[in-house]
């Protein structure tokens, strides 16, 4: 990637070079100067400003320069950090250079740079699950998931990566304390990163058997605490709501054993599940499979 | 890239919800039933015939509640000849088969026979535990429950699925 970038800078180089004498002193020719002579900063001063002048800013170089400025200054001040302004202004000008470059002049260059960058937002994304305020984490995964959908990346490693990512995010978000239950936000929000899983892939065996599991533990934490004074109506309805929520579960539970996940777990899931909805014959059938494969 | 790590989700065990339902319904059944005076002091004891992870709830809840001014005591009888003074008695399924023998046993008590089979209201029972739409619902025999000398109040019938 570096090669092709550098033989395309030599190139506008050697093209500047020979029509300087002809070139009007501007900013983008100021910008090739500097870049030429390795003077990021400079560089980085007059493509701020070439980038909004009205002759410049439909103009592919600029915005191809503007990204190979700022991904060079990202490396070299700001790689370390989790959340990178340099880095978020290579997405944007490589979002400008593809809107721009309709005749495709710096495709295979913005293909290399979308590859290089999406892969520090994603490694950044994970880093970022370790520290509490998973938000980073979040931020660097979305554009992570802007600049792949731009590049014709292979879509099957991009979707691997996303689930990966996102089933990550849920295990976060369902450690974030460990010495406290989740509240409702967080099991909400755990639900949906599954949902979203399941969209994207509806086999996903995990993600079934995980989103069934959540239903379940809700109806039973409901019922352990349910209080003894609750009254009649009280009672009625928060077994309403532990059998809609054992309903949830059990389709996702059902296909998680379809597609042979987890066996043991998946039976003592579905005979829990069953037995939690009243229906003992089918929860006694499952109580069976589970014995039968532990024989 | 980084390889990410994302392990699953651990189901509640050894919990059974129903258990936990009942034990307040059974709970709220005392509420709307009036024992005899000999029986409104000591302990309230709630008997459970047979194996069922009730007990165990009935048990938990007996260390925070009281019913009325009365401690609650939960006893369980491996054999009818074991049974003796109950507010309420609770019969399982699989002990159904024994209602005649217990339904003597407690003839001239003031107990409350609850039981968990379709029908067994037709049978002796005050209160039985069944299944409507997945859920726990309870029919009742106010004949069954007045010939034990309780009072039921009419709040309660009107909470029953059936009341016979």
């Amino acid at each position: 990637m570096k090669l092709l970038i550098y033989i395309s800078i030599l190139l506008l180089s050697v093209i500047t070079t020979a029509n300087a004498q002809f070139v009007k002193n501007n900013n983008l020719s100021k910008v090739e100067f500097y870049v030429q002579k390795n003077e990021l900063d400079s560089a980085k001063k007059y493509i701020d400003i070439a980038s909004k002048e009205s002759q410049f800013i439909n103009d592919a170089k600029t915005w191809f320069y503007k990204s190979i400025i700022y991904k060079d200054l990202y490396k070299l001040k700001e790689k370390e950090l989790l959340i990178s302004q340099l880095r978020d202004e290579v997405t944007t000008s490589l979002q400008q250079l593809l809107l721009v470059d309709t005749n495709k002049t710096y495709q295979s260059q913005a293909e290399s740079l979308i590859k290089y960058i999406s892969s520090t937002y994603y490694n950044d994304a994970a880093r970022a699950l370790t520290v509490p305020d998973l938000e980073v984490a979040k931020i660097n995964f979305e554009f992570y998931h802007t600049l792949t959908s731009l590049s014709s990346m292979d879509k099957k490693v991009v979707q691997e990566n996303i689930i990966q990512f996102k089933f990550a995010l849920a295990t976060a978000i369902g450690t974030i304390d460990e010495e406290t239950a989740l509240d409702s936000t967080q099991k909400e929000a755990i639900k949906t990163i599954f949902l979203e899983i399941l969209a994207i892939d509806n086999q996903n065996a995990s993600a079934h058997y995980n989103l069934s599991i959540l239903y379940y533990n809700e109806g039973v934490d409901l019922a352990n605490n349910i209080d003894y004074d609750s009254d009649f109506d009280k009672l009625l309805e928060v077994q309403d709501k532990i059998a809609s929520l054992f309903s949830n579960a059990l389709p996702y539970m059902l296909k998680a054993y379809q597609l042979d996940y987890r066996k043991e777990d998946a039976l003592e899931g579905l005979k829990s599940i069953y037995r939690g909805l009243n229906d003992e014959e089918k929860s006694a059938y499952y109580e069976n499979e589970l014995k039968s494969i532990k024989k | 890239m980084l390889f990410i790590l994302g392990s699953s989700f651990n189901q509640r065990i050894s919990v059974d919800t129903n258990a936990k339902l009942k034990a307040v319904f059974i709970y709220n059944f005392t509420k709307y039933i009036e024992w005899p005076k000999t029986y409104q002091e000591g302990y309230f004891v709630l008997g459970v015939v047979g194996e069922t992870p009730l007990f165990s709830e009935l048990t938990k809840m007996a260390q925070t509640k009281k019913i009325g001014a009365q401690s609650i005591l939960v006893k369980k009888f491996s054999e009818i000849a074991d049974i003796d003074k109950c507010h309420l008695l609770y019969i399982t399924d699989d002990k159904s088969i024994d209602m005649n023998a217990i339904l003597k046993k407690t003839k001239s008590t003031s107990t409350l026979i609850v039981t968990e089979q379709e029908g067994l209201v037709d049978k002796g029972a005050g209160i039985n535990f069944v299944i409507r739409e997945n859920k726990q619902k309870f029919e009742m025999s106010k004949k069954n429950i007045e010939i034990q000398k309780l009072k039921v109040s009419s709040n309660l019938e009107a909470l029953a699925v059936t009341v016979k």
